[in-house]
């Protein structure tokens, strides 16, 4: 009994100044469980390589493009049998071209690619049936800021950006975020429960855009082979009876149009699951800015410029993928309701402003700050046209008045004060 | 075998065995010696003396060491004592440093020289004037109000504040020491480029640091017990006081980063060689290293007298006349009407970006600690033979995070915060 009670009690003893030792010197400042899980996901997409089969569509051929080539002609050869002096051979083939400088014969072909998208030799658009799969890989991966489309007749509006620019958009916010991942404390379970749903619903749409991925890359480079494989259809788009002779090639697609069909539908179903997986993107990453925001800064972060682009792009790209327009991105109605908010603060900038003397130097002022800040005012893109006129007429409801005092209000006071616009209270 | 006494001899054996260590707790946990606000003032005061050199009608009254300036008036004989950290030096090097700003033989003969101490005597110094402009304007004000406090001072507070003075002292002491070291040396082999300062360079560092903590420990009772509740308002008097209080924490706060961006950064306590002369001997200081500091102190410039002044006595820092506030309005005979001047605005751009400041600020000391601030600036700046995307790209996922916090840090929020700070102050 004594040897029993001693042991007990030295174990409890033991396990008393253990766990002291572990809140004393092992206790993790802070919680890496939402860091850790997006850190698997940052490297799932690595490994399944998206990124990098993106990269290989872009400079994949066989999509329909039209390749012309030169051969740099030496001697024509009379067609045998032919009485025509101006009927000649190229290689064994048949071409009616005009000689004006005596014989020549073709020694060396100088294959010189120039590849235009659709083009025929004049530099009209060959047929309207091509702009599909050319307007699809514009929208999913042009590089650069804007693809314009006012050259494009059949799909009108201003500039758009491509999914993979606004992809490289959204990995900056993911960025930011994620840095401040790393000393979230305490991150409850329902929050972090949230993020591990998100980031689920992520890595499934990921694997569906690799799967499309693959789709696409390998039709598209059957579908090349099959046309190399064949006689390219050949026409002399010109003659340069000096020294060239042209020819043009074409990838069969005016003669192989269910080839063409089937990878414009592919392409269009890439689209779709790209698009999918950038919203799931976007959720992850609010799922990551909410956790960030609770667990690093008490619920609440002071915004700054940089905060507020990165919100800005997070809530135009949500809104823009969600449309049921066409594929574009970034859409009018986006840019149109940016106009909209910002004449609507500018309308109540005096309920919100103590205004003295000088009013109108005052809204001169803030007219041409949110014109060039108009990008910024990312808050208000939550608040209906409908509304917005509600709220200027005086003739919101009450439900409306409060939601606008409480949320809205407040936001319209910082990002006025983020420019220098200067506002007591509010 | 009596049972029963089996247990309760055990039981007092476990008792007394557990009694031991409760008791030590119990003893180290209440054994401090509990501290007032008098007593810290006392400590402060005793420090001052410790060293102080005086000036009596002009004549220097030599100690062993100089630090608070102390003048006494020729008229009423009444000593003042200055309560900042001045730091002063003897023999030869005292010679040249007085005002090296403009010491242009120095600075023609040997530039990279010039920069070192520059940076060491010049900048370093700057970073303590900042920093107890605070104390100096403001603790008056706090102990002045002991009595008022006394039922709402916490314990723990006042005793944090005293053991930060005494960590102070403990620096100054150690600093002293190695500066001596450094003047005789310079005495004994005259004034050039071989001397090492390496040491002395690590302990100023270390005065610098327990400076900033001992006032921003100051700074943060100061608020917290007499200033957290005041608002702007119609008190012409107090929007002042207020006011002033807060460009004097502007200082405070802005000394502290620029320390950490600038010079701390480049410390390596491990290494013989301290980075920073290394940095200054190896190439263009003043492009690398003073420019972007200078850049930082500049802003506060402003067009109107530099902040940047040397130390002959003449005020570097601005105060609330140099503001006018809301409350004030300005008749412009032209137009016959009061005009509001438009500084309010910009004072409560300041306070919004003042509150980003102070969220992030303990963030960014945190990461700072954590990470390899001198390999990072090594390869930001350019000395590293390893490219920005290389060195980022051999970062493990923890210590690219911490990098964007601290990027984060500086190039937006103390960014927007100086930037903001500078504003008050246009006209």
């Amino acid at each position: 009994m004594k040897h029993f009670l001693r042991i007990s009690v030295t174990l409890v003893v033991l396990a008393i100044i253990g766990v002291a030792c572990y809140f004393f010197f092992f206790k993790p400042d802070s919680d890496l469980k939402t860091f850790n899980s997006l850190s698997d996901t940052i490297d799932y997409r690595e490994n399944i390589g998206v990124d990098a089969k993106l990269n290989s569509l872009i400079s994949a051929d066989g999509h329909g493009q039209r390749k012309v080539v030169f051969y740099k002609v030496e001697k024509f050869v009379p067609r045998e049998g032919s009485t025509n002096t101006a009927d000649f051979v190229v290689g064994g083939q048949g071409y009616d071209y005009v000689i004006t400088n005596g014989e020549k014969e073709i020694i060396k072909t100088e294959e010189i690619d120039f590849v235009h998208d659709f083009l025929d030799s004049s530099g009209n658009l060959v047929s309207s049936n091509y702009a599909s799969i050319v307007d699809y890989r514009n929208v999913l991966f042009t590089d650069g800021d804007a693809v314009n489309w006012d050259s494009v007749d059949y799909i009108s509006g201003t500039n758009r950006y491509s999914y993979m620019v606004i992809e490289k958009g959204l990995d900056e916010i993911f960025d930011y975020y994620f840095a401040y991942a790393q000393i979230c404390d305490g991150v409850k379970n329902s929050s972090q429960k949230a993020m591990d749903k998100a980031i689920k619903e992520y890595r499934k749409a990921l694997e569906n855009f690799n799967t499309q991925l693959n789709n696409v890359l390998t039709y598209q480079l059957s579908y090349q082979l099959e046309t190399t494989e064949a006689a390219p259809v050949k026409t002399v788009a010109s003659v340069n009876d000096i020294d060239y002779m042209t020819e043009s090639y074409e990838y069969q697609l005016d003669s192989n149009s269910s080839a063409r069909t089937e990878l414009t539908a592919r392409y269009l179903e890439l689209i779709k699951v790209y698009r999918n997986t950038l919203l799931k993107y976007c959720d992850v990453i609010d799922n990551l800015k909410n956790i960030v925001v609770d667990y690093v800064f008490g619920g609440e972060l002071i915004i700054e410029a940089k905060t507020v682009k990165l919100d800005l792009t997070l809530e135009a790209v949500r809104a823009a993928l969600k449309t049921n327009d066409n594929e574009n991105v970034v859409s009018d109605r986006i840019n149109a309701k940016l106009d909209d908010a910002s004449v609507f603060i500018s309308g109540q900038i005096g309920n919100i402003v103590e205004l003295n003397e000088n009013e109108d130097e005052l809204l001169a002022k803030y007219n041409s700050v949110v014109g060039n800040a108009k990008d910024d005012l990312v808050s208000i893109l939550n608040l209906t046209n409908a509304e917005m006129n509600d709220i200027a007429d005086n003739s919101a409801t009450e439900e409306l008045e409060s939601k606008y005092n409480a949320t809205y209000l407040p936001k319209i006071v910082e990002i006025l004060n983020l420019y220098g616009f200067g506002v007591f209270g509010g | 075998m009596d049972l029963a006494y089996l247990e309760v001899s055990m039981l007092k054996k476990i008792f007394g065995v557990l009694l031991i260590p409760i008791l030590m707790v119990g003893v180290f946990a209440g054994c401090g010696k509990k501290h007032t606000l008098s007593d810290v003032h006392k400590l402060y005061t005793h420090i001052v003396d410790k060293y102080s050199y005086a000036v009596e009608n002009n004549d220097l009254k030599e100690k062993d060491s100089y630090f608070f300036e102390s003048v006494v008036n020729s008229d009423t004989e009444k000593e003042t004592t200055g309560v900042s950290l001045d730091i002063e030096y003897k023999g030869e090097l005292a010679e040249f440093l007085p005002d090296i700003a403009s010491n242009s033989a120095l600075k023609t003969s040997d530039p990279k020289l010039y920069n070192r101490y520059y940076a060491l005597i010049y900048i370093e110094q700057k970073l303590l004037d900042w920093t107890f402009n605070y104390y100096k304007n403001w603790a008056p004000n706090m102990y002045a109000s002991e009595e008022l406090l006394k039922n709402d001072l916490e314990q723990e507070d006042v005793d944090n504040l005293y053991s930060k003075l005494e960590k102070l002292d403990e620096a100054i002491e150690a600093f002293s020491a190695e500066k001596s070291k450094a003047e005789d040396e310079i005495d004994a082999i005259s004034f050039d480029g071989a001397i090492n300062l390496t040491s002395f360079t690590y302990y100023y560092n270390d005065l610098i640091e327990a400076s900033f903590d001992f006032v921003n420990t100051f700074r943060d009772m100061h608020v917290k017990y007499i200033w957290d509740t005041y608002t702007f308002g119609d008190n012409a008097e107090q929007n002042k006081l207020l006011l002033n209080r807060m460009i004097d924490e502007a200082y405070l706060n802005i000394a502290q980063i620029i320390y950490l961006e600038n010079v701390k950064a480049f410390e390596y306590s491990e290494c013989d060689l301290n980075p920073l002369l290394s940095l200054i001997d190896g190439g263009d200081y003043s492009q690398i290293i003073v420019s972007p500091l200078l850049t930082s102190v500049n802003k506060l410039a402003n067009g109107k007298e530099a902040v940047l002044k040397n130390r002959s006595g003449v005020v570097d820092f601005y105060r609330a006349d140099d503001i006018v506030l809301k409350t004030d309005y300005k008749y412009d005979a032209t137009s016959d009407k009061y005009v509001a001047e438009t500084y309010n605005d910009r004072l409560v751009d300041y306070i919004y970006y003042l509150k980003a400041f102070n969220q992030k600020v303990g963030i960014y000391k945190k990461v700072y600690s954590e990470f390899d601030v001198y390999e990072y600036n090594q390869v930001r700046l350019g000395f590293s033979a390893t490219d920005m995307d290389t060195y980022v790209n051999s970062l493990d996922r923890v210590e690219r995070a911490n990098m964007v916090l601290l990027q984060d840090f500086s190039n937006e929020t103390f960014a927007n915060y100086i930037e903001n700070f500078v504003k008050i102050f246009n006209n």
